[in-house]
């Protein structure tokens, strides 16, 4: 019997198309009930409205009291319940379920800023689901009246409208108020940040020219049988020692210092060789406000024989000029915000 | 007298919020333990049907290559447990029904079980359980 030969590029290429499904799906779900829920909240504020005779005033309430039973969920502000009670007031709850629930909740924000006519709105939402219009393009289409140029055709679109485009799913998963919703916000976000800080900083760090060499980016290591990846190794050819980045989009917590340790330690066991100097770290903390950067080096003050690794803001002077300043890399960080 | 009336309008909002969470949150699971079932089905087709020896390394190769573009889902070790969870739990259907429920943390917890009888039992006692919590939960909400 002959063996299938194994295809590696088949096999990654289907899981990442399977992966990309599942994340599709999932983001498609999660914005569906955001959606739902914005829509029922506006409902319940409308008919309070109406039985109380609440004025404007209520709804600076109502968002305050949210945000502190809800402290990580954004799209609690008085403007966002503003537009969950007129999301409430332009359409049935039927037509959210079939149509508007399946658009990101900016995109129906858009809708019912810029169109007034209830028809014409809903023939944007269903046009915007089948082409799978980005928002700027939505905003666009309605500033030149696609309506009116392409006549009434809202007949044209089926009843049951085909599944939502990639490219709107993409738009959800980058949505925050998606994450947030979840509880998952700062873990997603932080990928997407993640990944360009680093490639910002590789290419920083690179053209210094002082002596860096790229290893690898979320290199592997594997200790006591777990997976752990460093999110930027070097190898600094001058220093003749290894560097290990730890990225960070929060602000700098004392626990990042001991991680950083772990990582050091295990570059030090796995792959520093004889001739090698100690592996140094560098911890970049940057979230909206603050960046802060810290330099783990082993035991430079203190005695031989210690083999911790210890966190300073301070670069020592031996090594400015072959590394770059704490200053430096905090500009770096703060112009890529 | 707006404080009484704006207080049931909070608490009503608020079981709002947390039942749309809650079922944002149990999609999203399902997806994801439907996701790790495939992935694991996919390998463990992939390594019987090539007999590769060298399976090991292109386990790490994957892992990498799915870690830098989709985050950290897709360690080595999630692979394995992925190809695991497919091997003892081969059919479709009951992994869509009961297993769906539980969330991927618990899995590894079931997985050690080697006896199918004895495992299915679990994941139906602690899919019961769940609804037990939940249904308690809602009572409770609806008391106070």
């Amino acid at each position: 019997m002959l063996e299938k030969p194994f295809d590696y590029t088949t096999l990654l290429s289907d899981l990442k198309t399977q992966i990309q499904a599942a994340r599709t799906k999932a983001a498609l779900a999660v914005n569906r009930e955001l959606v739902l829920l914005y829509w029922s909240i506006g409902k319940r504020i409308l008919e309070q409205q109406a039985l109380q005779g609440w004025g404007a005033k209520v709804i600076q309430q109502l968002s305050n009291d949210l945000r502190l039973e809800f402290p990580d969920m954004q799209g609690l502000s008085k403007r966002n319940l503003q537009y969950m009670r007129a999301f409430a007031e332009a359409y049935s709850g039927e037509f959210v379920q079939q149509a508007a629930a399946q658009l990101p909740w900016f995109h129906n924000c858009v809708v019912l800023d810029k169109l007034k006519d209830a028809q014409t709105r809903a023939w944007y939402i269903r046009a915007c689901i089948q082409n799978g219009w980005s928002r700027p393009i939505l905003e666009m289409q309605i500033e030149t009246k696609l309506h009116q140029r392409q006549g009434n055709a809202v007949n044209n679109f089926e009843r049951t409208l085909p599944a939502p485009h990639a490219e709107l799913a993409a738009q959800m998963l980058k949505d925050p108020y998606n994450f947030d919703f979840l509880g998952l916000g700062q873990e997603a976000h932080e990928r997407d940040l993640e990944n360009a800080l680093i490639a910002h900083i590789k290419s920083f760090l690179l053209e210094l020219g002082a002596g860096f060499a790229f290893v690898g980016n979320q290199y592997h290591l594997e200790i006591n049988g777990k997976d752990y990846y460093l999110d930027l190794l070097f190898y600094h050819y001058r220093l003749h020692c290894f560097v290990v980045i730890d990225l960070k989009v929060t602000e700098f917590k004392p626990e990042y210092a001991g991680k950083m340790n772990f990582y050091l330690s295990a570059v030090d066991d796995l792959l520093r060789s004889a001739g090698d100097a100690p592996s140094i770290g560098m911890v970049l903390c940057k979230n909206k406000d603050k960046t802060d950067v810290e330099y783990a080096l082993r035991g430079m003050s203190q005695p031989l024989g210690v083999s911790s690794f210890e966190l300073s803001a301070m670069l020592p002077k031996e090594l400015e000029g072959v590394l770059p300043t704490v200053a430096q890399l905090e500009a770096l960080l703060t112009k890529n915000s | 007298m707006l404080e009484p009336v704006l207080n049931n309008l909070l608490s009503d909002l608020r079981g709002l919020v947390n039942s749309a969470r809650a079922r944002a949150a149990a999609s999203v699971n399902s997806e994801l333990v439907m996701l790790y079932w495939h992935i694991g089905k996919r390998l463990h087709l992939e390594f019987s049907a090539t007999r590769l020896t060298y399976g090991e390394q292109i386990l790490q190769a994957v892992a990498k290559s799915l870690t830098t573009e989709f985050g950290h889902g897709f360690s080595k070790s999630s692979l394995s447990r992925a190809t695991r969870f497919y091997e003892i739990c081969p059919e479709e259907k009951i992994v869509a029904t009961v297993w769906q429920q539980l969330s991927w943390s618990h899995i590894p917890e079931l997985l050690p079980l080697k006896d199918p009888l004895q495992r299915d039992f679990y994941a139906q006692m602690t899919t019961l359980e769940h609804q037990l919590i939940a249904s308690t939960q809602a009572r409770e909400e609806e008391k106070s």
